[in-house]
């Protein structure tokens, strides 16, 4: 379990003095196998929160508690980075090395993995995430989706208890958008055949209202405090508010909700209506 | 300003990739055009853009500008290069002065204008991005909202008083509000009577604005027309591996049943008003 408790955090401005409140009072508990899907406008403190999971950026007030241990304790550092992996928007920024499979083997190598195991992981991340062809491609030249993809290979290869997605679908075209979704989603049902104790927990932050439908749970950030913690459909019933936030709502809860007010549908035929789209 | 290409092909030189990334290219951009370029990833499209203006030489075939040909001894580069304005991708990757004013300055300074001229078209050029001058003239063009930053990289094009703007991309990673404000500047700007391209695989974005839509697919050029017929041709967008945006999804879904009778609709708000009549 991840707990934020009271947690803000400030950054310095130009003048290194006068500040801004870019999460203000956060409390927060994020359960084992939770899929939760994160929205905000630019600048309402979600990039702070992702980094705040792991220890990229430590609370100036609260704190923020992964499996019982203080972020903000040195000590704990190497543990929480290899519980908490994170996969960012541009995946140029954290792909580091000259092929496809050194990138996948890159963290199991600094975790002290034997060889054989280590080889073992890179066959199946490979296989998992259909990177097999590439294997000895450099990473540049893979196309972004694909970039996208070893990204959160790479993550996975480390057996993370939590994974953070920053806008991982932001910079990639639609097919690709949906590939990457399907792979988080995959994630999600997976973690069903598990134990509690084995299951993937997704932090998923998205500026696309559609890609959060299949969540647990929608977390919409509003200058940097909660305005809603709440499953997707209900969420989104508050259209009016989350477009004064500078926000969308899915299409569908939209045009659901009128279906229901002008076309006197009932809400099964409505959802019979879009069912599979 | 007409811009015809004819026959044109490209081929990157000295790459593995030895096939054509743009391949017989034929059409005509009209004045008060507001064309949509839309593709999958690798289609062609940032290539295609840098043609324009002879950032890149076609390897066969040319491209007329108002009946000169581009590459011919007597076309001046510099001036074609502020006549037809392009604002490339993640465009605020590209601000580097220390004010706002500044930046958006540097365009019409190089084209040799008077101080009280450069100071009339920053100014007007941050107002037709919805910048108040007085207020962010003196700012750091570093500590703005994306969204801002995006926009002050626009009027910087914008300065230049070009009579075609083209843009890759424009909307990658905004938040929606930001995304509606870059709706709105280049909805401002094509009734002022600027021809505008947009290159992007924001495809609801493109069908808001756009009265012509070119499809690439492979280099190739397969559809180019108006929004209304490009929708009825699933088939083709599939091959071109373009995915329906969502709310064409929905109104297909609800023609395809009966809630309503318009197919030639194409936009949330006139869904909103055919539901709510």
């Amino acid at each position: 379990m991840i707990q934020l408790n009271q947690v803000s955090f400030e950054y310095k401005n130009d003048e290194g003095n006068l500040s801004e409140l870019a999460l203000d009072g956060i409390n927060l508990e994020i359960r084992e196998g939770e899929f939760i899907a994160v929205m905000g406008r630019n600048g309402s403190g979600k990039s702070t929160f992702a980094r705040c999971l792991n220890a990229l950026l430590v609370p100036t007030a609260g704190e923020v508690i992964v499996d019982h241990m203080l972020t903000s304790d040195r000590d704990n550092l190497i543990e929480i980075r290899r519980k908490v992996g994170m996969v960012f928007q541009n995946p140029d920024n954290q792909i580091v090395s000259t092929t496809v499979e050194r990138e996948i083997a890159f963290g199991l190598e600094n975790l002290g993995v034997s060889t054989p195991v280590m080889h073992e992981v890179v066959e199946g991340t490979l296989r998992r995430f259909r990177l097999e062809e590439y294997r000895k491609h450099p990473p540049h030249l893979l196309s972004g989706g694909e970039k996208q993809r070893l990204a959160l290979a790479a993550v996975m290869a480390m057996n993370p208890k939590y994974i953070v997605f920053d806008e991982p679908t932001a910079m990639l075209d639609p097919i690709s958008q949906q590939e990457l979704l399907n792979i988080l989603y995959d994630i999600k049902s997976e973690n069903l055949k598990k134990k509690t104790t084995d299951q993937i927990t997704i932090i998923f932050i998205t500026q696309f209202p559609e890609e959060t439908l299949r969540s647990d749970r929608v977390l919409i950030l509003n200058k940097g405090r909660i305005a809603f913690d709440d499953r997707p459909e209900y969420v989104f019933q508050n259209i009016k508010e989350i477009r004064n936030m500078g926000l969308d709502v899915p299409i569908e809860s939209e045009i659901k909700k009128m279906l229901v007010e002008y076309k006197g549908l009932s809400l099964e035929e409505v959802d019979e209506l879009f069912h599979g789209l | 300003m007409k811009i015809r290409f004819e026959e044109l092909s490209f081929k990157y030189d000295n790459t593995p990739v030895q096939r054509n990334v743009l391949e017989s290219l034929n059409f005509e951009i009209l004045e008060h055009d507001f064309v949509g370029i839309i593709g999958a990833s690798g289609s062609g499209k940032t290539t295609l853009i840098q043609h324009f203006t002879g950032l890149l030489q076609p390897s066969s075939g040319r491209v007329l500008i108002d009946g000169q040909e581009l590459n011919s001894a007597g076309m001046d580069l510099g001036d074609l290069r502020t006549r037809i304005g392009i604002v490339f991708q993640f465009p605020e990757s590209q601000l580097f002065e220390e004010t706002v004013y500044a930046d958006v300055a540097f365009g019409p300074q190089n084209m040799g204008l008077s101080e009280a001229e450069v100071h009339d078209r920053v100014e007007e050029s941050l107002r037709l991005v919805g910048l108040d001058a007085d207020h962010f003239s003196k700012r750091s063009p570093f500590h703005l909202s994306e969204g801002e930053k995006r926009r002050v990289a626009i009027a910087g094009v914008i300065a230049m008083n070009p009579d075609v703007l083209i843009l890759d991309e424009p909307t990658a990673c905004l938040d929606p509000e930001g995304i509606r404000i870059i709706e709105e500047i280049l909805r401002g700007l094509h009734r002022l009577g600027k021809q505008i391209i947009i290159v992007s695989h924001h495809m609801d974005f493109v069908v808001r604005l756009c009265n012509r839509i070119i499809v690439l697919q492979n280099g190739k050029l397969i559809y180019d027309g108006d929004k209304k017929s490009i929708f009825n041709q699933t088939r083709m967008l599939n091959r071109a591996n373009i995915l329906l945006p969502r709310v064409l999804q929905v109104i297909k879904r609800l023609f395809d049943h009966g809630v309503i009778e318009n197919s030639d609709i194409f936009t949330a708000s006139e869904l909103r008003k055919v539901l709510t009549a």
